[in-house]
């Protein structure tokens, strides 16, 4: 498993600095038009950041739900660990949805938070996980922690969709403007943000072999722990 | 050690005499990770039999008992309860098992005959207000029936718990350290009371009160780290060797 | 049959003891008025509080809920009940089914109550149909009372015991929210053309929410009440 590790890193950083060159040097610079005149819009190129890390953080959560789920039916704890890895990660990217979001409000807007769709999403997404580590904090028997954070991590992936849906019929001053609607791909676009995505992706698994094998290796010095009549 | 196995091997000759034990457990193991939580507990319970469990906190009491009582399933290991697999029948186990525990299990805001009333529809008796009628009777409640649990003394509240334990009338009873909160007096009710039912149904007693645990079973058994470091029947009980491992396990790790 | 007979006991055995005491109703009720209050005093410079009719409503009512269901397994938890519960042979969902239910009679107790005085309060009133109003808020209760149901039984099982409630449940039910407050808002107001296909989108994202964690809990309650 640590070679595939080694293996998956090296991937998603030959994919990250390529999506990375791809952003600055290939695609296109968006122009868009306001008040008659033709701006080019180069904080844009956030997206080629923020797009990757928000699919890899939803793609994380709902992972966590279904070793969850997993770990409800076999009862084996490894799919806890598993679980509870990636929730981890999928806060961890999630951080930098929001933090790359920010950035792009700062530019766009002049200010550090709209309550745009998106990031409200994020933001609500954000809340609900932060939930998921205070109810492991606060079990201390190890099966049932692992019982009850498993139900909530289902219970919270199920939220996330009635989640984006519900903040889209409140109405909103703002249009949805972290958006790429409207704006027609063009392929080297479509390579520079998919190139990045598969990168993130690699970077996301990887990261997840790498922590549940630290869960494990805790797992193990707690036990011998133990035998040593600790 | 020695004496666990003979014990095993009288038991082995006894089952030809009483083919179906009412409690039959197996290499029983129950482990999280790597954590063993059971590990290959074996031992028997015959019907009518008294098994007294001690143990620290921890040693895999509760599971055990958890695990007779089809709420946990076991990692490995077999386990037959009244010589069914708990597994898979669990609601025909779970109406034939009682429990009396150091809370009451009541309902403390109803009378002592919504209460019954409650748990008689949980176990779907039949004839349930004549079953009421006759608990309320037996355990000298009846002249309090309609009113509240909250008003009751402990002993009166201890009284309707066992009617409670006993309505859908249980073959096997456990006791969750029931002399826990009791004053000798209670103590002393209490076990007039379990005299009563002793002969017609099977315990298991988790308990801390070495003298009353001692005095009941007609086996004792020490837990200690999910395995069993003493298990022995009653008329050959080794008394300074129980005392000495429980000394070294129970009272040296708390 | 049986089931039936369980979920009925369960139900009938929390209004007794809700009935003798009043102390669940009584506390939410009392509740819900200080939140209104309290909004008069929050918010005292606006004499129009139309534009937040459906807001308002629903913040009282979702803390007032809190309030309830915290409750709800408490009691459960106070006497070991709940140990004898689960050892009885009751299907899982049935426990479930029997207390959400309950939870669902107590919230609505309660905002039939305080509704009209909430109206008179604010000076506002219902315009679109009363019929829709009720829907939405029946809708609503049904998902407040699965998902807080759900929920309560996985705080009551912690070491944080109702302390850790509100954070767990206040996300997940944030959907809610916002649907329950766009479709009262909206009937209230008596809103009509696009803006009451606003309203009805509300409704089927309710819709949807209820039957899918009905689902979830369905499924999972066996996991969440303990093993």
């Amino acid at each position: 498993m640590e070679k595939a590790t080694k293996l998956l890193f090296a991937i998603a950083a030959i994919l990250l600095l390529a999506g990375l060159a791809l952003a600055f040097f290939v695609a296109p610079q968006i122009v868009i038009q306001k008040n008659g005149q033709y701006l080019s819009v180069f904080s844009q190129k956030i997206f080629y950041f923020h797009v990757p890390v928000a699919w890899t953080s939803l793609l994380a959560f709902i992972v966590g739900a279904v070793f969850g789920a997993l770990f409800l039916t076999k009862k084996e704890r490894r799919y806890d660990f598993l679980s509870f890895a990636s929730v981890e990660l999928g806060f961890l990217f999630g951080v930098l949805v929001m933090w790359s979001g920010d950035i792009w409000t700062r530019s766009e807007w002049g200010t550090w938070w709209e309550w745009e769709p998106r990031l409200t999403t994020y933001l609500i997404l954000m809340l609900l996980y932060s939930g998921y580590f205070v109810l492991r904090s606060a079990v201390s028997e190890e099966s049932s922690k692992a019982r009850l954070s498993a139900a909530y991590s289902v219970i919270a992936s199920v939220t996330v969709p009635f989640t984006f849906f519900a903040i889209r019929i409140i109405p909103s001053v703002h249009p949805v403007v972290l958006s790429m609607d409207g704006v027609a791909m063009e392929p080297t676009m479509l390579v520079a943000m998919l190139v990045p995505v598969f990168g993130m992706t690699c970077l996301y698994i990887a990261l997840l072999l790498m922590r549940y094998q630290t869960l494990l290796i805790g797992e193990e010095v707690d036990y011998l722990k133990n035998e040593l009549g600790g | 050690m020695n004496r666990a196995t003979e014990l095993l091997e009288k038991e082995k000759n006894e089952k030809d005499l009483n083919p179906i034990p009412e409690v039959e457990v197996k290499k029983l193991s129950k482990t999280f990770g790597k954590r063993k939580v059971l590990n290959k507990i074996s031992f028997e319970l015959e019907k009518g039999g008294f098994l007294s469990l001690f143990g620290p906190n921890g040693a895999g009491k509760t599971t055990l008992i958890k695990i007779i009582a089809t709420l946990i399933a076991p990692t490995s290991g077999e386990i037959r309860v009244a010589g069914m697999d708990p597994t898979k029948n669990s609601a025909v186990i779970r109406a034939k098992l009682g429990l009396i525990s150091h809370s009451p299990l009541l309902y403390l805001d109803l009378s002592a005959e919504e209460n019954l009333q409650f748990y008689g529809t949980m176990y779907s008796v039949p004839n349930l207000n004549e079953r009421i009628d006759e608990l309320l009777d037996q355990v000298e409640l009846g002249h309090r029936r309609y009113d509240l649990v909250r008003t009751y003394s402990k002993g009166m509240t201890q009284r309707l718990a066992i009617a409670r334990a006993l309505l859908h009338k249980p073959s096997i009873l456990f006791l969750d350290e029931p002399h826990s909160g009791l004053d000798p007096h209670a103590v002393d009710i209490f076990e007039s009371l379990l005299d009563n039912i002793r002969a017609e149904h099977t315990f298991i007693m988790i308990t801390h009160n070495i003298e009353r645990g001692l005095a009941l079973c007609s086996k004792a058994m020490i837990l200690y780290n999910g395995q069993i470091v003493f298990y022995q029947g009653k008329e050959e009980l080794d008394i300074d060797m129980f005392k000495s491992i429980y000394r070294q396990r129970v009272k040296g790790d708390s | 049959m049986s089931g039936v007979k369980q979920i009925a006991a369960i139900i009938k055995k929390d209004m007794i003891a809700e009935l003798r005491t009043k102390e669940m109703v009584v506390s939410m009720f009392l509740f819900v008025l200080l939140v209104m209050v309290a909004f008069k005093y929050a918010f005292g410079d606006s004499d129009n509080f139309s534009t937040y009719a459906g807001g308002l409503l629903w913040v009282a009512f979702l803390f007032t809920a809190l309030l309830g269901l915290n409750r709800s397994f408490v009691h459960e938890k106070d006497e070991g009940c709940l140990e004898g519960l689960l050892l009885a042979p009751v299907d899982r969902p049935n426990i479930f089914f029997g207390k959400m239910i309950g939870n669902i009679i107590f919230i609505s107790v309660v905002e039939i109550i305080t509704i009209p005085i909430y109206i008179v309060l604010f000076k506002l009133s219902i315009q679109g149909s009363i019929a829709l109003f009720a829907g939405a808020i029946i809708l609503s209760n049904i998902g407040i009372s699965t998902v807080g149901t759900l929920l309560s039984t996985v705080s009551i099982n912690t070491k944080m015991r109702d302390m850790l409630l509100p954070l767990i449940f206040l996300p997940v039910i944030l959907p809610v929210l916002a649907a329950a407050v766009v479709s009262t808002g909206g009937i209230m107001a008596g809103v009509t053309g696009e803006k009451l296909v606003n309203v009805f989108s509300a409704m089927k994202l309710l819709i949807a929410y209820d039957i899918l964690f009905l689902l979830v809990a369905y499924a999972l309650y066996d996991f969440v009440i303990g093993e």
